[in-house]
């Protein structure tokens, strides 16, 4: 019964350059897919028809394609494109962004709908401006709504980054298929692996679970 | 579907798309805008000069492959589908459950497979599966078991899936009043009775809509199956670059055939919703 566990420590250095990137993808990727989502899902959020139809299409699009295939997608696109390749890091990071952002819009866009548009209409009425409604009256009630959600996608997108290996990223899954290529040991390395994202993923999930127990929550888990 | 498309149509047409010219005039300057800056870009931008060999036709060349992945993809969509759905309504049950330890075990179930990425679950059940199987059967008795990789990647995907669709489920069952487990007690019905012809029947129709989404993502997550050697759609868009390195044109096609998939399913289940006499929401 050798499964040799001593692999670990053994290569304990490379595996934390891994996690680093990893964490350096998933920070990246938080910023950019939550402005992309903040984007989205406001103007599909929005009354006005010349707004919301494109959001629309470019979110349904976007989800109805696999992150892999995105996370691909992206790296060859940018060939033709912008004319030059990505690097896999630049281009992994892009794809997340974008795709996670895409569910993050109908966060946002379930969100903004929490609120009632009486409360917008009331707003107005008051006097406020659209910056003034947004921030006075909309959001303050809509990030309490949305907070478990974004917890949870967040959750997704630490999932997500794995995906990255795939373009040759070393991040933390490839450095782990890498060390599992030399030494053969694939039970405890991707035992390993399987540990280090669960502990990481279930903190986190435990947190929004802790932020959701209100009713008229908005909970999005979704397997992606 | 049809007729809620009509439906939109008809409402667009019948109200004004600008209601006041401010807002035309930001509609032009936005879209405008953007088609411009697209327009520049391409023509006259710094990726003019470079030129880009479009082939789209080898898609067409090869088209035998991408057929052959979407069968694969298919085929592991159903078996997945299948087993998912079985373990969902299990631990939709187990979770439910008043037995503690019951609900402890499908708790566990769900926080594990949930909170691992799907590419971890398909590598560990391919190699690391294989490695105990080696070290406990194989070497000790004199056997080769070796798992196929179709079979790593339908347990895994099943497993991964099973977790969501135990959430969507539990959440359905929750959704029956207690009102109808006393009653259906009071008329003489056992226990499993209950489950079996009162509340499973009611939540399983009713968790249609967000339990597609998870079918979807069957669909989409079973993309990652390409990582272990199956030939899926994945693989084979790959296979395509590879043997073309029209990278783009072979990724865009396999994208667009995803989309299509997900799309026919997403018909599907409004054909079933139909079938169950439901208001029909949109499922993504």
């Amino acid at each position: 019964m050798d499964w040799k566990w001593h692999v670990i420590p053994e290569n304990a250095g490379f595996f934390a350059a891994g996690f680093q990137l990893t964490l350096t993808i998933f920070a990246i990727a938080w910023v950019g897919c939550w402005a992309f989502a903040i984007v989205f899902g406001a103007m599909r959020h929005s009354s006005r028809s010349w707004l919301s139809y494109p959001a629309a299409a470019v979110i349904e699009i976007i989800r109805g394609t696999p992150g892999l295939m995105f996370v691909v997608w992206v790296y060859f696109l940018s060939q033709p494109l912008i004319g030059y390749a990505l690097s896999p890091f630049w281009a992994a990071v892009w794809a997340l962004t974008i795709h996670q952002g895409a569910y993050g819009a109908e966060v946002v866009r379930a969100g903004l709908s929490s609120v009632p548009r009486g409360q917008l209409a009331a707003g107005y009425s008051t006097g406020l401006g659209y910056a003034g409604v947004m921030g006075w009256i909309v959001l303050p009630q809509a990030l309490r709504n949305m907070a478990p959600a974004i917890v949870n996608r967040s959750v997704a997108l630490l999932k997500g980054t794995s995906l990255a290996f795939v373009i040759g990223v070393i991040e933390f899954f490839r450095a782990g298929t890498i060390v599992n290529g030399r030494e053969n040991a694939s039970f405890a390395v991707f035992t390993f692996l399987a540990a280090v994202y669960f502990v990481c993923c279930f903190s986190l999930s435990r947190l929004g679970h802790r932020l959701g127990q209100r009713p008229g929550v908005i909970e999005d888990t979704t397997a992606v | 579907m049809a007729e809620a498309v009509l439906g939109r149509a008809a409402a667009l047409v019948r109200r004004p798309w600008f209601e006041t010219p401010g807002e035309r005039r930001a509609f032009l300057l936005v879209w405008g805008g953007l088609t411009a800056l697209a327009v520049w870009y391409f023509f006259f931008g710094p990726r003019a000069h470079y030129d880009y060999n479009w082939r789209w036709w080898v898609v067409w060349q090869q088209r035998r492959f991408l057929m052959w992945g979407i069968g694969t993809t298919l085929y592991i969509f159903v078996w997945s589908l299948l087993f998912s759905l079985a373990l969902g309504v299990f631990c939709g049950i187990g979770r439910t459950s008043t037995v503690r330890g019951v609900r402890a075990l499908s708790t566990g179930y769900v926080e594990i497979f949930r909170n691992i990425p799907l590419l971890v679950q398909m590598w560990w059940a391919y190699f690391g599966l294989q490695q105990v199987i080696n070290v406990t059967l194989n070497e000790p008795f004199g056997l080769r078991i070796l798992i196929p990789s179709t079979v790593a990647c339908i347990l895994a995907l099943s497993l991964y899936t099973g977790a969501y669709m135990g959430e969507v489920i539990r959440s359905g069952i929750r959704s029956i009043p207690r009102g109808q487990w006393e009653a259906a007690t009071s008329t003489g019905l056992s226990r499993a009775q209950t489950w079996r012809s009162v509340v499973l029947p009611q939540a399983l129709v009713i968790v249609i809509p967000p339990l597609s989404s998870e079918v979807l993502n069957i669909i989409k997550n079973s993309a990652v199956a390409m990582t272990i050697a199956i030939t899926d759609l994945m693989f084979y868009s790959q296979k395509i670059e590879e043997e073309t390195f029209a990278g783009f044109e072979a990724y865009t096609a396999g994208t667009l055939l995803f989309l299509l998939l997900t799309l026919l399913t997403v018909g599907a289940v409004y054909l079933l919703q139909r079938l169950f006499g439901l208001k029909v929401r949109t499922a993504a």
